[in-house]
């Protein structure tokens, strides 16, 4: 284990168009992020839409979702706006419904990775 | 990652039909250690074991064969375009009209990884390709390069 050189986050992505996910881990690659875990994901309203028929009628309050991907990345702390720029380059404004939601986490504990 | 650092207008041309992926290879290797410095012979082989694994030739007409030298210092990208297109013995396209090479350093991995990730991010972008297969220099192929490179983040 190596241990990192500079302050680390935890940065989640939310990405509400699954069929992103290349391109935007094709994005990590180029801006330096080497690792992430990816996880295929429903957001509560796709799953209220979807099977919830108690909600049917109140279905169009959630918009359409066909899914999500859920991606978990420890990235030294340098590397979180060009991530978020990079987001934004690929999914549009991210005040957009169905695009994307990013926020990160401190890490106070770090073991494993190796670069 | 910048392509602009790794490119130069010497890396970029406009070459005939040729007789084969090999021949093609064969060229590049020779334009790109002319221009380089590089074993030409080595560059060659190298490109040939990669492409020997899988073709890297994409469904959309571009193929990006690579290769890690020992002693290689840092690393080059050059763009051809090929006139009329060859077949890179791929099953997803008939014929391959623009070849990206990427030569780095066995010991700099990462940093050939993420000049990959950016060609491929460049070639997403809308009419990049055409306006590169419109190109009638390597001259010409380099300014688009470098103007599609600074449209990314």
């Amino acid at each position: 284990m190596t241990a990192p050189t500079e302050p680390t986050k935890l940065v989640v992505i939310i990405l509400d168009q699954p069929q992103l996910i290349d391109e935007l881990l094709t994005g990590f690659l180029d801006i330096g992020v080497r690792g992430a875990t990816v996880i295929e994901s429903r957001g509560m309203g796709a799953i209220v839409r979807q099977d919830m028929p108690v909600f049917a009628g109140l279905a169009d309050l959630f918009g359409e979702n066909t899914g999500s991907r859920m991606i978990f990345s420890v990235m030294p702390e340098s590397l979180i706006d060009p991530t978020t720029k990079l987001l934004e380059e690929i999914t549009g404004h991210l005040n957009q419904p169905n695009s994307a939601i990013i926020f990160s986490l401190p890490v106070e504990q770090f073991r494993g990775i190796k670069h | 990652m910048r392509l602009s650092q790794y490119i130069k207008p010497e890396y970029c041309f406009v070459l005939e039909k040729p007789e084969s992926r090999d021949a093609l290879l064969r060229e590049l290797a020779d334009r790109i250690g002319a221009a380089s410095g590089l074993d030409a012979d080595k560059l060659y082989e190298s490109l040939l074991e990669r492409e020997s694994k899988g073709s890297t030739a994409t469904p959309e007409g571009v193929a990006l064969p690579h290769a890690m030298l020992d002693e290689m210092e840092g690393s080059i990208v050059a763009l051809a375009r090929v006139k009329g297109g060859v077949d890179f013995q791929s099953e997803h396209v008939d014929a391959v009209d623009l070849v990206f090479v990427l030569v780095g350093q066995k010991s700099a991995a990462w940093q050939h990884i993420s000049l990959l990730a950016r060609v491929a991010r460049v070639c997403r972008g809308g009419g990049c390709l055409d306006g590169f297969r419109e190109s009638k220099t390597g001259e010409e192929l380099y300014e688009r390069l470098i103007k599609e490179d600074d449209l990314l983040a």
